[in-house]
């Protein structure tokens, strides 16, 4: 296959792509619509005979990629366009672009200017949080249905009317205290994570607002708890088959301090199970002051997805902890500050801040991406990591991004 | 007494009432058998832990932190 010239930027060959394990029948709707001669990769069983093969041929196959590299006039390029629009062996028809090592481009002059952050406008609330909104929650969103959401916190308002006809699975790990919140800060959690798009009064703020939710109680009444009760709450959570953890708790580290083995052990085991765990991140830090902090216990485990927190203006939050060493690194980010959310009736709902806040809609998004893509565990994480929006701020503050819902 | 927390290994894993059973005679006190996670939590002496780390079975133990939210009327949660 020789180059020829095609519009700028294209050689005049083209690419196929055809459907999974089709190479044989593609071949045959590519001669019979096309008058195309095809080898392929497969027939090839030295490099000489298979440049024998690719000069005489219009067409090869490269069968480990199901893609078929081609050179073919206007009409022909046509007729297997039509062939792709259809049912049938071949998906798709594009030109083969040039490529350029990086920086070797003439035409590549400079890199992009770099979007800057935008400049925070106060945020339409009316229908929906700040933060399902840049989460990217629509009527077309996926709902979680069928996903099994556990927060891990102070338990949950079992009288508060916006988790009414909900499925709620509850435990309690605080020896002497029920599940029923006596804080607020896991009702909170639950309605980030769990809670209604459209609630009675006020706007959306749910993001799996059809999940079954697993409450655990984990922390005390008055906010406090212990390794013991998290874990107990973990196992619980993955002998349930959570897809999904939440945990907005945490303990502060030092910077260089070894992450917890038993926890790192923990994790490595829920998520072959099948159960992604996600934490915050922390808000010990104070970087208007200057100070950035490590990310906390448990979240500094490297199988633990780490949740940072941004503002409304797209800004790492001032007490969003960081990565400042190489023990425990800030995997995602999500909207931590000002966020509207359940609380224990009767004042039904309030505004928090924290990377407690951000962890939610993380675990939340994960339910979707889980009920969408059928995958859990590191597939899961996969997913949220790839599809999170790039952010211009350091990766030490926002990982791979904002998590997007599907 | 500390409260700890311990990880078993992947070969002793499949029996950890078996595990937790050789913790008791090394002086832990159980609290919780966690199969899910392969963790055996409770309460030990302090100078009984160096012996506990020996064990096969002991992949990890570690003293139990504590976590704690602000109050509810802080700022930031």
């Amino acid at each position: 296959m020789t180059a020829q010239t095609g519009p700028a930027g294209t050689t005049g060959n083209y690419l196929v792509l055809l459907e999974d394990d089709s190479a044989a029948e593609a071949a045959q709707v590519m001669e019979r619509v096309a008058g195309l001669r095809t080898a392929s990769t497969a027939d090839a069983s030295a490099g000489a005979l298979a440049a024998a093969r690719l000069s005489d041929a219009d067409c090869l196959i490269l069968h480990g990629l199901d893609v078929a590299l081609l050179r073919a006039g206007a009409d022909q390029v046509d007729a297997l366009t039509r062939a792709a629009e259809g049912p049938g062996p071949l998906a798709l028809v594009e030109p083969e672009r040039v490529v350029y090592a990086i920086g070797a481009d003439p035409k590549q002059a400079t890199v992009g200017t770099v979007p800057a952050a935008q400049a925070p406008a106060p945020p339409d609330e009316s229908t929906m949080t700040w933060g399902l909104q840049v989460v990217g929650i629509d009527e077309d969103t996926p709902t979680g249905a069928g996903s099994r959401i556990a927060v891990l916190d102070t338990g949950i308002d079992l009288e508060h009317p916006d988790f009414s006809g909900r499925r709620i699975v509850t435990s309690s790990f605080v020896s002497g205290q029920s599940v029923q919140d006596g804080h607020g800060h896991g009702t909170h959690c639950i309605g980030t994570s769990c809670g209604p798009r459209a609630p009675e009064t006020g706007p959306g703020y749910g993001i799996a607002s059809d999940a079954v939710i697993y409450a655990g109680k984990v922390l005390g009444d008055d906010g406090s708890g212990t390794d013991g009760g998290i874990l107990e709450g973990l196992s619980w959570a993955v002998e349930n088959g959570c897809h999904v953890v939440s945990m907005s708790l945490g303990a502060p580290t030092s910077p260089g301090e070894p992450y917890s083995q038993v926890f790192e052990r923990a994790a490595r085991r829920a998520m072959r199970r099948g159960t992604l765990i996600v934490a915050a991140a922390g808000n010990e830090s104070n970087r208007s002051a200057g100070t950035v902090a490590p990310v906390s216990h448990p979240a500094n485990c490297p199988s633990i997805m780490a949740v940072g927190a941004v503002d409304s203006g797209g800004a790492i939050a001032d007490f969003s902890s960081g990565t400042v060493d190489t023990v425990g690194q800030v995997d995602v980010v999500g909207p931590g500050v000002d966020v509207y959310s359940a609380w224990p009736v009767p004042e039904r709902h309030r505004r928090l801040s924290g990377t407690s806040m951000a962890t939610p809609h993380a675990a939340g998004v994960a339910a979707l991406w889980g009920q969408q893509r059928g995958t859990r565990g590191w597939h899961l994480w996969a997913a949220l990591a790839q599809t999170a929006r790039r952010l211009p701020l350091p990766s030490t503050d926002v990982g791979s991004g904002l998590v997007q819902a599907p | 007494m500390v409260r700890v927390a311990v990880s078993v290994t992947e070969e002793y894993a499949g029996d950890l009432a078996r595990v937790a059973e050789s913790l008791r005679r090394a002086g832990l006190v159980v609290d919780a058998v966690l199969d899910a996670l392969a963790v055996v939590t409770g309460d030990i002496e302090e100078e009984a832990i160096p012996g506990i780390e020996a064990l096969p079975e002991v992949a990890a133990v570690e003293r139990q932190r504590r976590h704690r939210l602000p109050p509810p009327d802080s700022d930031v949660e």
